[in-house]
Formats: structure tokens, sequence, C-alpha cells
């Protein structure tokens, strides 16, 4: 058995499934490349195969991770290749390499994502980056965020947003920023736009920004394409 | 308008919005097409994307050089909202194109309950919703499937039928229409040449008057045009277009697996069942090309299930060499296999101690009715010793969990009748309390569900008069009572008035289409999805139409009734339906036909074989 990861990008409208609608799709994938995986013993073999961290439906990210185990060995270049050939419109693998896990999985491994957020909005007399500053420089940024039960519930997200920036473009505005990713803290992009469009007094409407997943880090900063025990990087 | 463009703006705010995205694996793209025909299925993506004709059609339209067939799908109600709002008009999935600028939107009538959602398609496509008010500029409206065996309370809306199996006919139907399209044909003679060929039934050219009573007197057809339209049959199998890379949906679909048709037909004859009748004469395809296209669709789509369609699995004649060989496929390459309508013999419970292992999910089992004398009546070939028997092997094989399905307002039925469903139930859960030595917590659960019967066209019980809802009500109650003596025994039902609404869609004539638009007119919409159907609307319409449901849901047909459907030939003949029907009553079975023939009428039409005893 062998054991890689592979780095893929999502964009396009298949933007619009799913992250297990997203799992089927790679599964299925690997089926038709015929990229056979190693299954799972016990009563209810699955296949070896571990997401890096969902993505949220309607964003597109050129960071997404899946680390997998395979009967055979293969050649990464071709693996490539072949999961292209037969991947729907959108979902495109950029980089396979071997890749032995540590005692965790890559999706526990996730503590940061990176975003890159564009606005197709008015352009007005604003100062970006001291917008940012000031944005950042608040003791607490409280959210109003729904609970699993429907109420609401006041958090705040100063402690999820590591780092930020604001610029200007002919379109409108790029936020770049790193946000707490993976199963101890998480902060979904949307909740960080919604709260600074507030905070700069412009308008949010979901369906003016294109959200896009950059990378996702482990908790000492390494991008996920670099973790594990290999030397050999993307 | 930039359909595509606008779309991107709904999506974030609509569920699922990969439901009208496309892009799908083995979608169709083509460029400059003589006709662009829309497949359109009356319900949800998920829906539409599970059934196995939409993937066969889909494949021998664009299998036509000079066709283009894409997709088009009933918005959820989210969606429709938004594209109301928006006026965005109703367009394909695959290019975005308004189904108003297409030559052709075929319907596929799978369910009575649909039809409201036709309506609103063509309203949310723009197109006026009746066939005369249709002008040349717009798409001709043209239905098929099941339901298409009795169209006429659609004919209003539609400019043409297809009756019976698509995969010739309508290769036929558009050449047809593209050479008159070429010599720029007006509408009206599109339809006159469309209507010669064999199986295209042009409801305008048809025109039915009543009797005082409210009875058909005669469907009179217009000079040149047949009188009655027979249904087309593919006759080989194996020599028909089989989707081989079909269309593999982003999202999850009800039904998100490959599928391999054995056999279409059914030999055996239950009175009750549309399907046996209009899909005879059973014709199967040969283990080796099932097993070929098997394969080769596993290979294309990568899915990890793959189901065998047919009406009766086990009717297959090389069932279990087929079903081996399937099940070896399976194990080397992850696959399972789904089996549905399988007969509980014991190749059936080895084959499913295999698939189901240790987790055994239950087992589902139709008796269809409480007594032999029912079962006798409605001719279902099943005897208390099979029901009993297969039961005794299923619990000691391990299964925990059985469901039962009967159907109640049968003809002939008694409260005795009833009381059999209760028996039956009874007698099952003392076998198990028997295997487990009287121990509770071994004991199994049984499911009793119980459907309203409806009796549908081209069928023996066509003219059986439908339980009032109020009856349906009454024996449900009944075996409410006393199936909740039975512990373990749990028991779902029917809606009644859904029930009675489906008799109405399935018998109605041409008049009850008024009632339908005026049902969807006052907001009716997937009716067939319980938690939108709309009883009182559904009233208001029919008394605005001046019609009485029990006219047609509820009245006893007389032997020389004139039926709404009687222009339809579905190659077994009334005579042979109206004998059976008698035969019903008498309590006399039918043998299954491929032990001899029967007589229905199919041999006018098709050779049904020769191995099958005749």
């Amino acid at each position: 058995m062998s054991a890689y990861i592979l780095r893929f990008e999502k964009s396009g409208t298949i933007r619009f499934i799913s992250h297990l609608d997203l799992m089927r799709q790679f599964h299925r994938a690997f089926k038709r490349a015929g990229i056979a995986l190693a299954y799972s013993q016990g009563f209810n073999p699955h296949p070896k195969v571990c997401f890096g961290q969902p993505l949220s439906l309607g964003h597109v990210s050129v960071g997404e991770y899946i680390e997998f185990e395979t009967l055979g060995d293969h050649n990464t270049k071709d693996m490539i290749a072949a999961l292209n050939e037969t991947l729907p419109q959108g979902l495109k693998v950029t980089a396979v390499r071997p890749f032995t896990a540590g005692k965790r999985t890559i999706a526990a491994l996730v503590q940061y994502a990176s975003y890159e957020i564009l606005w197709n909005g008015i352009r007005d007399q604003m100062d970006p980056a001291n917008a940012a500053k000031d944005f950042l420089g608040q003791d607490s940024i409280l959210i109003e965020k729904r609970k699993k039960k429907g109420n609401f519930a006041e958090i705040d997200i100063r402690p999820f947003v590591k780092a930020l920036d604001i610029e200007k473009n002919n379109d409108g505005l790029v936020v770049h920023t790193t946000l707490a990713a993976g199963s101890n803290a998480n902060l979904n992009p949307e909740y960080l736009i919604k709260a600074l469009f507030a905070f700069m007094a412009l308008p949010y409407e979901k369906e003016t920004f294109v959200i896009k997943r950059l990378d996702l880090f482990d908790e000492e900063g390494r991008s996920l394409g670099e973790t594990g025990t290999e030397e050999n990087i993307f | 308008m930039n359909i595509t463009k606008e779309l991107e703006k709904l999506l974030p705010e609509v569920e699922k919005p990969a439901r009208y995205t496309g892009g799908e694996l083995h979608a169709v793209y083509k460029e400059n097409s003589a006709l662009r025909f829309g497949f359109a299925f009356p319900d949800t993506y998920e829906i539409g994307m599970s059934y196995l004709g939409l993937q066969i059609l889909y494949k021998v339209l664009n299998d036509e050089p000079e066709v283009y067939c894409e997709r088009l799908f009933a918005p959820s109600s989210d969606m429709e909202e938004q594209m109301r709002k928006a006026e965005l008009p109703l367009f394909t999935i695959e290019t975005k194109t308004p189904a108003r600028e297409l030559d052709f939107i075929g319907f596929t009538l799978q369910y009575e309950l649909s039809y409201t959602n036709i309506l609103n398609m063509l309203d949310l496509a723009g197109i006026p919703l009746l066939q005369k008010e249709r002008g040349q500029k717009d798409p001709l409206i043209i239905g098929g499937g099941p339901c298409a065996y009795n169209p006429e309370p659609l004919a209003d809306f539609f400019d043409l039928f297809v009756i019976g199996e698509g995969e010739e006919v309508l290769p036929e139907i558009c050449s047809a229409y593209i050479k008159a399209k070429r010599a720029e044909v007006d509408r009206n003679e599109i339809l006159v040449n469309l209507s010669k060929i064999e199986g295209v039934y042009v409801p305008s050219f048809y025109h039915p008057t009543y009797m005082n009573d409210g009875r058909i007197n005669s469907i009179e057809s217009d000079p040149g045009i047949p009188a009655k339209v027979m249904k087309r049959i593919v006759p080989d199998l194996n020599k028909a277009p089989f989707p081989l890379k079909p269309l593999v949906p982003l999202i999850e679909v009800v039904h998100d697996r490959s599928v391999v048709e054995l056999f279409r037909g059914c030999s055996r004859g239950c009175r009750f069942c549309q399907a046996g009748m209009v899909y005879r004469p059973v014709r199967e395809r040969t283990p080796k090309l099932i097993i070929s296209q098997a394969k080769e669709q596993l290979r294309a789509t990568g899915h990890d299930e793959i189901s065998l369609l047919s009406l009766s699995t086990s009717d297959y004649s090389g069932i279990e060499p087929l079903v081996t060989e399937l099940m070896k496929m399976g194990r080397e390459d992850n696959v399972s296999l789904s089996l549905p309508s399988l007969r509980l013999d014991s190749f059936s419970f080895k084959v499913l101690e295999e698939i189901q292992g240790y987790k055994k999910t239950g087992l589902t089992f139709a008796p269809e009715a409480g007594t032999q004398r029912l079962r006798n009546v409605i001719n279902k070939s099943i005897t208390d010793e099979d029901i009993y028997g297969s039961m005794e092997q299923a619990i000691g094989l391990g299964w925990k969990s059985v469901k039962l399905y009967f159907m109640v307002g049968l003809p002939t039925e008694t409260w005795e009748d009833l009381d059999g469903i209760v028996e039956t139930a009874r007698k099952i859960m003392n076998i198990s309390y028997r295997l487990s030595g009287g121990k509770k917590s071994e004991r199994i659960h049984i499911t009793v569900s119980v459907s309203n019967f409806v009796p549908k066209p081209h069928t023996p019980f066509q003219w059986h008069a439908q339980n009032s809802p109020e009856l349906l009500h009454e024996k449900h109650m009944y075996l409410k009572d006393r199936l909740k003596t039975i512990k373990g025994v749990f028991f779902t039902y029917h809606h009644n008035a859904q029930s009675q609404m489906e008799a109405l869609l399935a018998k109605g004539d041409r008049r009850v289409g008024q009632a339908i638009r005026y049902a969807w007119e006052s907001g009716c919409t997937f009716d067939s999805w319980r938690e939108c159907f709309r009883y009182e609307k559904w009233v208001g319409a029919l008394e605005k139409a001046g019609l009485n449901i029990e006219f047609y849901a509820n009245r006893e047909g007389t032997e020389d009734e004139v039926f709404p459907w009687d222009i339809i030939d579905c190659g077994v003949t009334k005579e042979f339906l109206l004998s059976e029907w008698k035969k019903a009553k008498e309590e006399q079975l039918t043998k299954d036909c491929r032990k001899g023939c029967t007589g229905c009428g199919l041999t006018r039409i098709a050779d049904c074989g020769k191995e099958k005893g005749e």
C-alpha cells in the first residue's frame, strides 16, 4: 500500500456542491481513473481517504487537500493526469506526492486557512489599509451566530482573525485574511466579511462576494502541502 | 437576458443550488443543431435524475446528429420564487437556454400528481398553457411515459403524446419535424404529419362527445387520422440503445447508482397492475449483454452501487448465474448490488445474506392482500405457505425487521380481508417468538404499510369504483385498532384524499384538464409531496370546473362504458381486460402467460416468444 497527498482546486459553478457531494465526486473519480484505493478493515469497509478541511458551499479554492492510500504504487504524474481527465469541470488536481502522515490526519493538522475575497462594489473615499488596522484594533468583534437549535449567540471573532489586509482594485476591494480553521476553532470568512463591512459602513450582500480559499496551514504556519514526514514538498 | 449571469446571483440564495448549474459528467454540449429538444421532468432534479428513462432518451436523442437534447426540471419552490422575482424564465440545465426557444419540450408523465408542475413549468417558461393558444414560434409540447396511456386530462395542454416506448419513435418524430421545418410547413400541418407516425397521438384531432349522464358517448377522429393509436414497443432489447455513459449528478440524488435493465414487461398478470399490462410483452436482455453494460457503466461512472431494473427481478430466466456473476464483480471492485422486487425464495435469501451480511437492514415483502381469496381476486399468485415459509427463513437467518406491503380498497374487499392483514402480521410475529424461544428482546420489528388502491386505465380493475376517502379512513382505523394490540408491529398508511385525486387524474377525461388548471392557478404544485398537497384547493378547482370527483373516482364503470383512454391501444385488448374483471369477481386465477398464452391480444403486435410455451 502507498500513501499520497494531493492538492486540488475548486472553481466555477461546481463551487455550489457541498462537502459531502465533493467527497463523492473524488471517490468516483478515483474509481474511474483506475486508482484502486485501500479500504479499511472491519464490518463496514470504507476507502482510506481524508479531506483537509470542508469548504463552504459557494466558495472557490486553490488550496484543498486529500490524503489517501492506494493498493498499488502509482506514478504521481500519471495520477494527476488520470484524475484530471475524469474529474468534472471545475475540479482540478494541481499536485500529488507520496505522504506519510504523522500520528494525526491532515484534517486534525489544520489550524488556519487563508482567503482572498473579492468585492465588486462601490469605490469610495475610504482608506482600506487604515480600515483593516482599525478593525483589528478593536478589543472584541462581536457577531451573532446562529446555533444549531435556531437561536442566536453572540461570539467574539477577534481571536480567530490572524491576519487581515484590504486593498483597492479597479473593481472594488480585495481582502486577504488568515482565519482560524479546523476542529478546534473555525471561522467562516462570511462572518468576518459581514462584521468588517458593518464596521466600514458598507452594504453586505452575499452574492456580491467571491470568496477564494488560498491554502490551509498547520499550527506552525506550514502549508498542509509541506507537512508529513517526507522531505520533498510540492 | 444573460441567464447564466442572472442565475449566479440567485444561486447563493437557494437550497441545493447545484440542482440548477449542470456541468455533470457526460452532459452533452452541441452547437448548431437542427432541432432542440428539452427533456422535461416535472419534479425536482434529484427525482428526475434518478429516472433511467431520462438517461436512455437523453442518449437516444443526442445520438441523432441533428438533434440536441437538454434537460429541464421543476424548480423547487424557493428557486421558483427567486426566478419569478428576477423574471428569469425556465431554462435548460446544459446551456441555460430559455425553454420557450426550443423546438420541443417533452414531458415525461411518471405519476398523475405531477400534472400541476407541468403547467407551472410552461408558465415559468412563458409558453401559453393551452395548445390552441400556442403559435408557430412556440415549442411543440409532447408527453410520454406511463401516464400517457390516458393522456386525456392533459389533452388541452399538449400538442402530441407518444404512446409506449420512446427509443424508436422519438427519432422518427425528430426527423419528420426537421423535414417539415425545412419545408417551412405550418404548425398544424406538422402535427398532421406527426400523427401519421405509429404511436403518436395528437389530441386536437380527436373529439369526444358526452351523454346526458356525463359519460362519454363517442370519440371521433378527424378524417385521415387513425381512430386508435397503437403503442410502440422496442422488439429486441438486445438491440435497443442503452446509456453506457450516463450522466453522473454532482449532488446526491434519490437513486445515485448505475442501473442495468434486465427485461421489460411482466407475464404474471396481476389485475391491479398497470405496468404489468402496458409494458407487455416480456423481453429479456441476454446475461452477457447485461454484464458488459454493467461493467462499462461502472467504469464510466465510478459508482459504488449497481441496481437491476425490471418489474420482477426473480422472473429473469437466468437470474441465478447473472446475480452470482455480478456479485463476484462487486466483491472485486467494492461495488454493492441492489436487487429491488425480489421474490423471497431460497436463492434470494442466499443472495441477500451475502449482500446484507451482518447488517441486515430490512426485508420488504408484498402480499398485497390479507387473504388467499382476495389474492385470487387480484391474481397475485402467492400462497400463505409462501409468506410464512419465507418469513420463517428470514427470521431464522437473523433479519430483525420486515416491511409488509398491502393495499386496501381492492375490489370485493370485506372486513375479513382486513382481518387477514392483521392475522398475517400476528402469525409472522408468532414465528419470531417461536424461533427466539419467546424472548421479547429478540422480537422482530414488523411494519405493515398499507396503500390505497387506485384503479388505473388499461387494467382489469379500470371498471372498479375506488373506495371513498371516508371508507378508506374507516378501514385504516379498523386496521390501526387491531394492529396496535400486537407488540412490535407498526402501521403506516397513505393519504386518502391524495389517492382519490390520483384516481381522478388517472381515469379522468378531457374535461378534467380545466380542473388541473384551476388547481394550479390556486397555487397547487408538487401535489405528490404530501406536505405540498392541498385537498381543499383541488376541491375548489373541481367545483369551479363543474366536475364531480365521485363520478370519476368512485363510480363503477359499465361493461359497455367508453373510457377516455379507449383511443389508445396498449396491446392488451379491452375484451381481455373485461374477461379478467369478470374472473376477478369470481375469484378465478389466470396463469402466468409464460406458461401458456392467456390471449391478452398482444400477439397482434408482438411475438411473445415461443419458449414461453406457445
